[in-house]
């Protein structure tokens, strides 16, 4: 069997073993919590919010404020530096790099195991908003709907892949992860300059937002943005994307996991 | 000969006891100790409370000098052109309340940062580690147990909030004329620090509640990190759809906005509303976490 | 070319400041060797070197011919056998090993025919199809050493392989490492009891922070020990008058008087005629003998002959 197939193979059935085990795990439990919020924030809002609020205004605010700022770094993140750090953390690392697999297959099974959970939380997340905002008069268009749905996936990925990567090379990956994520992300991307273009969440906000068009005209947080051209913002999470992947796999290569006994 | 064992584990203890031991101040004491073995979160953690807490005390000191016309230590009685241009750099400076209310804001975050940092393994690593079979079986009651996991935390708290404020107080009191700033300021002395105490105590209790329900430091970072940004953000987004201000009362920053409002006359534009709301708001989350650490440490005492 | 399975050559591996290995030189022979020392040795870093979950900072080493750090073609010749007690908690004992055996490109029927032939020759085929997570700490052991064996490799490297077993398992791990080198296969497992490895194997290799002290035949190192004399302390209530009383017999090597005035470190070449002798020496010179100990009782006595 050449290289690339066992690599395929190896990728495919450590995907297979975990994705049950990360499915079911106490931090997959805690997100499912996470990712119910937006939609169950949504029903509140369609039910009781005042009458002048339409349901394109909730789910816009919903899926920004907290959607795509809050609950896709957060699952994202919280899920995603398990990945490797997971297994050395349990000690269990042991097994399969002493089995004749690629490492970087090891990487990869688990991330795409992590990244099915990711993406199938928020995707529920962001249907339920949309759902429970439709519930209300002027629902969000499916154009909106999609562009903020989407974002909210790519956002899933490149948080989970640069937070399985941080798990791989950090002992205390989780919290660089958050901090990084919450405490640097969330001072410079509203923060006006061009430093914002440095931050995911910038790209993300590029890829759904309109500015001339309601409801993004009236939010607050980009009135002093200027953002990239869709097309753009996605180009270049797709080269974040794969720059990390490549450094992730690099590492958990040439990484020694020091294990107690 | 009558038979006896003598094993290691069980031991006489031959020492003095103390009468009224303090085992809180201990388990506290040795939280502390503890936290002190790794320089470079600290170093990481303070640096800025330190930084700032240097700048506004020149500030302060500064501020005084201005006032007396005494700018760069000149010695002997002020000219009337060193009197006008310290009055006017005093006036442009603004009043030393304000200036270490300012700093009170500045370093508050910092607070959260350093108590979570300290806190959250706390009572999570007890857990995980099961340390609560050696604690409670010594003559130790949940209650000294939380006193001490609470005396660690709020001192972190207390170095990174109470002590900066402080020590600028005790700058703008030796630097002032005659003490004049204790004589005529010191009911904002007493709100400032009173401010800074409660702001220690509800984030402290509320990092001990999310450790208490977590069985690892990192998960329970996490969770203070989701609560207060969930609760941040989720208060954001409702009251800009509920074109009211009451969804703001689930943030705690929000809450201690309108004790502040309250104590020192300022105005928020996101936070009119009555005090007692607050008062309510914080007493629930206060109460919530009084519960959440009675039932988990119950849990552990009974487990030991 | 050598025969040695593997071949270390000034190996140095540390934690920080800690020594986990220093300028070990070792090349193990095929058969069941002991790797043996006392608790903190550094058998079990050497092992992770030998399995290549860690890398040496200093030296080289090759195992079945390969360098081990995350090497696919000796993964496929060796089964390793961790100290830690970890397992996937939520698995079966047989999903477990055929899980991993799939990892190592067996089909999917092969990995389980194989998972519970492993499972059979650990005792664990009543309670394979049992969740890890309501195994006993036995049944644990068990199934890591399962995992080592089922996909038949050339080598098995176990750390510490009968740590919570009871006698009877303790017997059938040991049968089975013995099947295993009658099949033609070498086994490395590391202990800190010596009569468990001796039990099994007559080949050692003794380590004591991080360096070789000895290696060969139990027989040999014991001879070499042998050469050095026994060590025992007397505590009495003379020791001063006991100690030139001592010093008379022929056998006593040398007499040292403790800083606490009362008690007597001894070194003796025979140490049986010491203790026939003691008694009548001590009462001759109403010597007061509080206490007695023979020094020599534990493995790591034995380690302090061989350093010096």
């Amino acid at each position: 069997m050449g290289y690339v197939t066992e690599s395929v193979r190896a990728t495919w059935l450590v995907f297979r073993m975990h994705l049950a085990t990360i499915a079911g795990s106490r931090r997959t439990l805690a997100g499912i919590v996470l990712a119910a919020i937006p939609p169950l924030l949504a029903t509140l809002a369609a039910r009781f919010a005042p009458s002048d609020a339409t349901g394109g205004e909730i789910f816009a605010a919903l899926g920004v404020l907290l959607l795509v700022q809050f609950v896709v770094p957060m699952l994202g993140v919280s899920l995603g530096v398990g990945a490797i750090a997971d297994e050395a953390e349990s000690r269990t690392i042991t097994y399969p790099f002493t089995r004749p697999i690629p490492r970087a297959s090891f990487f990869l099974g688990r991330w795409f195991a992590t990244l099915v959970n990711v993406l199938g939380l928020i995707a529920a997340s962001g249907i339920g908003l949309a759902i429970a905002s439709s519930m209300r008069a002027s629902p969000p268009d499916s154009e909106m709907v999609r562009s903020v749905l989407g974002a909210a996936l790519l956002g899933g990925t490149i948080y989970s892949l640069g937070a399985a990567v941080i798990g791989i090379l950090a002992r205390r990956g989780l919290i660089i992860a958050l901090g990084y994520a919450f405490a640097i992300e969330g001072l410079l991307a509203n923060v006006p300059g061009s430093t914002q273009k440095m931050t995911v969440q910038y790209h993300l906000r590029s890829i759904f937002v309109e500015k001339d068009v309601d409801p993004w005209q009236s939010m607050d947080i980009f009135e002093l943005s200027s953002f990239l051209p869709p097309t753009e913002a996605l180009v270049r999470m797709a080269v974040v994307g794969a720059l990390l992947l490549a450094f992730g796999t690099w590492a958990v290569t040439r990484k020694q996991f020091v294990l107690a006994s | 000969m009558k038979a006896a064992t003598h094993t290691e584990v069980y031991r006489k203890f031959d020492g003095e006891l103390q009468r009224r031991p303090n085992r809180a101040r201990t388990l506290a004491w040795s939280g502390v100790r503890i936290g002190f073995r790794r320089k470079l979160p600290a170093l990481l953690l303070f640096t800025i409370p330190a930084i700032s807490t240097i700048v506004t005390s020149f500030i302060v000191q500064l501020k005084f000098e201005a006032e007396a016309g005494t700018i760069g230590g000149m010695s002997g009685a002020p000219s009337m052109q060193s009197k006008a241009m310290g009055a006017a750099l005093s006036q442009q400076m603004g009043e030393v309340e304000a200036i270490i209310f300012t700093l009170l804001k500045q370093i508050q975050y910092f607070v959260v940062l350093a108590m979570g940092w300290y806190g959250a393994g706390l009572i999570a690593e007890d857990k995980k580690l099961r340390a609560n079979l050696l604690y409670f079986a010594r003559p130790m009651t949940r209650w000294t147990y939380f006193l001490g996991k609470f005396g660690t935390v709020a001192f972190w708290g207390a170095c990174a909030v109470v002590l900066p404020v402080t020590i600028v107080c005790s700058v703008a009191a030796f630097a002032s004329p005659d003490w004049a700033f204790v004589r005529e300021a010191w009911p904002t002395i007493l709100k400032l620090e009173l401010y800074a105490v409660l702001w220690v105590i509800v984030h402290g209790l509320l990092i001990l509640a999310i450790s208490s329900v977590c069985d690892r430091r990192n998960h329970a970072l996490a969770g203070l990190f989701g609560f207060y940004f969930l609760s941040g953000f989720g208060a954001e987004a409702m009251s800009q759809l509920f074109d009211g201000t009451g969804w703001r009362l689930m943030s705690i920053p929000r809450n201690f906005e309108r004790i502040s409002d309250a104590l020192f006359d300022t105005e928020s534009y996101f936070v009119n509303w009555p005090l007692e709301a607050t008062v309510w708001a914080l007493g629930f989350l206060t109460l919530a976490c009084a519960i959440v650490l009675a039932r988990q440490t119950k849990k552990m005492e009974v487990g030991a | 070319m050598s025969g040695a399975i593997v071949e270390a050559k000034g190996l140095g591996r540390w934690y920080g400041e800690v020594v986990g290995l220093g300028d070990l030189t070792v090349d193990v022979e095929p058969g069941i060797t002991g790797l043996v020392g006392p608790n903190g040795a550094g058998k079990s870093t050497f092992m992770k070197v030998m399995v290549g979950e860690l890398r040496p900072h200093r030296g080289t080493i090759r195992v079945l011919g390969h360098q081990p750090f995350a090497s696919r073609g000796l993964y496929r010749r060796l089964g390793f056998c961790p100290q830690q007690d970890a397992l996937y908690e939520h698995q079966t004992g047989r999903t477990f090993v055929r899980d991993l055996l799939r990892l190592g490109g067996f089909s999917r029927s092969e990995a389980d025919a194989a998972a519970v032939r492993a499972m059979e020759k650990v005792g664990l085929s009543d309670a394979m199809d049992r969740r890890v997570s309501d195994y006993s700490k036995g049944m644990r052991q068990r199934t890591r050493l399962a995992q080592s064996i089922a996909h038949d490799p050339d080598l098995v490297i176990a750390d510490e392989p009968l740590t919570g077993l009871d006698p009877i398992a303790r017997r059938e791990v040991l049968e089975l490492f013995q099947g295993l080198a009658a099949a033609g296969k070498s086994v490395i497992l590391s202990s800190h009891v010596l009569h468990e490895v001796e039990s099994l194997t007559q080949t050692i290799v003794l380590i004591h922070r991080g360096r070789l002290l000895a290696q060969g035949s139990v027989r040999d190192v014991r001879r070499l020990i042998s050469r050095h004399p026994s060590r025992v302390s007397v505590v009495a209530r003379e020791p001063r008058r006991l100690a030139s009383a001592l010093l008379e017999l022929e056998h006593v090597r040398a007499v040292n008087l403790a800083p606490d005035d009362e008690t007597l470190l001894i070194e003796t070449a025979d140490v049986a005629s010491f203790h026939s002798a003691f008694a009548g020496v001590a009462a001759e010179v109403r010597a007061g003998v509080k206490k007695l100990q023979s020094d020599d009782a534990s493995l790591e006595a034995v380690f302090d002959y061989l350093v010096g």
